[in-house]
């Protein structure tokens, strides 16, 4: 059973009085373990499919089903479970609580998961040892290179053990040689743990990496 | 109890970073109101008059004062008075005498005002001891009362004994403190009307005392201090007269203007009837609660309308981090839980804190605890703070949620993330 099944999905937005159809009849199937790379300019609906496969957004029709799970009949509580507990995500900016400790940003999916207070330690001192960073705990993110702040997003996207990772340009706000650290260590993630990786990106070196890459254009999905 | 754990240390987590202002602003706003309400006094004073005049049961009694010319005039207006229809007996108010005290007697600097109390005024208005026994009318101890105030501004503790001296006599005079008593129920020196201004200095004077006066303490104190008949000069006479409990309005009126005849029409006199006097106390309380009343107002719309300003321009905040906790897995309604008790659990936090300082000043300050329902007033003083927290809390989370709804979490907490 694939784990990401879309069929025929609809997305607009209202515009004023009209509506900006965002994607268009998107069919598309992403197995276990894959490393799917979404490829388009800007505007073309890339972060839109993301965040529709993150269940952050809702879709207007057709079908999507998460393994094997229609998301379409979930209610808030049901997605809000399946976030916390199947999908990880990577932003480019980070999204950390820069206030906070690495280990205090990693422990935040815990607390809304099934995981037993008394272990959550111990899964955020793996989650950062996996990601590179365990010496990096007790610092703040504000106190951070840019390669670790990601570093120690990714440990948060992986404290929950979830089945896939949502990348939205992780790379986006580093140079190049750390970038090619974070995709080596997403892609590492993947390899070891079966990890289904989606990213989306704009830099045709990173979706090279990955084991498929989709071209999205004005909301239609390249086949 | 994971749950518990973990949405506790979620909102605790977040009433870290984000809502740590608003403790500081509730702990800041009650202390203020504090301060301010301690800079006053007033109310607690008229307070714990009507109380006084309360318990000492005036309500049928006429109230009589009117200047001398001479001490010596007074036994005759006292039999006069005693010798009218309806009247029973005179509580005669306690003689004042201010006595410059010697240089020598440097132990004692400063107690030099004396009220002097027979044992028929000490009875109708026993002072309020806040430690020792009062007066023991029984014996022949020469001992005095001292205000708390003047407890503390003297360091005079009960037991001790004060020396008095005179200028121009070698004779001392030493009286042990038998008890300390609340400055506001004393008994008040009402000028005419029955308006209790006069006596609110009386309070306020840490330097006077009450000295016992009986037949067996007499002589000993007008060697010192000066007997009432001892001086010639003029006076102020004022006395309770307690008329028949039996008799009926109209009857007491008749008491009433038999009483005023007695005195010199040509001299001043001051006659007024005990209920009124209560009527005037409770109408002076209720005219300084009105004075309150701005200043509970203007801290009340200054607290609310500073926080409604901190979470309003916080808000985007909020809603960025409350959109981080939904991308993370929070559902709606625990993220805005979490927010909520985030907030009142500071605003919480800081009226609790704050819960002594402010009972204090309701208690002691502002009202007597005789007169106000203690528990309502202490309930009161914890239960409205926690009720505003609740509010501003519900208030605050419902202003995140609404900023953050109809936006996409993800653009959302894109924004900024603290």
């Amino acid at each position: 059973m694939p784990l990401i099944e879309i069929k025929n999905l609809n997305k607009t937005y209202p515009v004023g009085k009209n509506k900006f159809q965002a994607l268009k009849h998107i069919d598309l199937t992403i197995e276990r373990g894959e490393t799917v790379a979404i490829m388009g300019r800007s505007g073309s609906g890339k972060t839109t499919l993301l965040n529709v496969i993150g269940t952050l957004d809702t879709f207007d029709s057709g079908t999507y089903n998460y393994d094997g799970r229609s998301v379409g009949k979930m209610n808030d509580r049901a997605k809000s479970t399946l976030r916390a507990s199947e999908i990880g995500f990577v932003q480019q900016d980070f999204l950390l609580l820069n206030r906070k400790t690495a280990s205090e940003n990693v422990t935040v999916p815990l607390m809304f998961g099934k995981t037993p207070y008394r272990k959550m330690p111990e899964l955020v001192k793996k989650a950062l040892t996996e990601t590179g960073v365990p010496e990096q705990a007790k610092k703040r993110i504000t106190d951070m290179s840019g390669g670790q702040k990601q570093r120690v997003a990714i440990a948060r996207a992986i404290v929950t053990d979830p089945s896939l990772i949502l990348a939205d340009e992780p790379t986006g706000a580093l140079d190049r040689a750390t970038s090619g650290e974070i995709m080596e260590l997403l892609l590492g993630l993947n390899r070891k743990n079966g990890i289904t990786l989606v990213i989306v990106t704009h830099d045709s070196e990173i979706a090279a990496m990955c084991g498929r890459v989709l071209r999205i254009s004005d909301g239609v999905l390249e086949s | 109890m994971d749950k518990l754990r973990k949405n506790a240390r979620l909102s605790l987590s977040f009433a870290r970073t984000a809502a740590f202002n608003l403790f500081f602003l509730t702990v800041v706003t009650t202390i203020i109101f504090c301060i301010l309400t301690l800079a006053g006094g007033k109310l607690a004073y008229f307070s714990d008059s009507y109380v006084m005049f309360d318990k000492a049961d005036i309500a049928d009694d006429i109230y009589f004062s009117m200047p001398v010319r001479s001490m010596q005039d007074i036994p005759a207006l006292r039999s006069a008075l005693l010798e009218t229809d309806g009247v029973t007996r005179l509580i005669d108010g306690p003689i004042s005498r201010k006595i410059e005290l010697r240089e020598s007697t440097p132990d004692n600097p400063l107690f030099q005002s004396f009220l002097r109390y027979e044992e028929p005024l000490y009875e109708k208005f026993t002072p309020s001891l806040v430690s020792g026994k009062g007066f023991d009318y029984s014996t022949d101890e020469l001992e005095c009362i001292i205000t708390d105030r003047g407890s503390v501004d003297g360091h005079v503790r009960v037991g001790d004994k004060l020396t008095f001296g005179l200028h121009g006599s070698k004779k001392e005079l030493v009286l042990t403190v038998a008890g300390i008593a609340e400055a506001n129920r004393l008994y008040p020196l009402m000028n005419g009307g029955g308006s209790l201004s006069a006596a609110e200095l009386i309070a306020g004077q840490t330097d006077l005392i009450i000295v016992k006066d009986s037949p067996k303490t007499a002589a000993a104190l007008d060697d010192v201090i000066g007997g009432r008949h001892a001086s010639a000069k003029g006076g102020v006479f004022s006395t309770f007269i307690e008329t028949d409990d039996t008799l009926t309005d109209e009857e007491r009126e008749a008491v009433f203007k038999n009483i005023a005849a007695v005195s010199d029409k040509s001299s001043e006199q001051n006659l007024i009837y005990g209920k009124n006097i209560l009527e005037h106390t409770k109408s002076n309380l209720a005219d300084t609660v009105k004075q309150y009343t701005p200043l509970f107002v203007f801290m009340a719309v200054f607290f609310v309308t500073t926080v409604v300003c901190v979470v309003t321009l916080s808000v985007y905040r909020y809603a960025a981090s409350y959109a981080l906790y939904r991308m993370l897995g929070g559902t709606e309604r625990g993220v805005v839980m979490t927010i909520c008790s985030a907030f009142f659990s500071c605003i919480a936090l800081a009226f609790l804190i704050t819960f002594a300082l402010l009972h204090i000043v309701i208690n002691t300050h502002l009202a007597s605890s005789e007169m106000f329902e203690t528990t309502l007033l202490t309930t009161g003083t914890l239960l409205l703070p926690l009720l505003a927290a609740v509010l501003t809390s519900a208030a605050a989370a419902l202003i995140t949620k609404s900023a953050a709804a109809g936006q996409k979490l993800r653009a959302l907490s894109g924004k900024y993330t603290d």
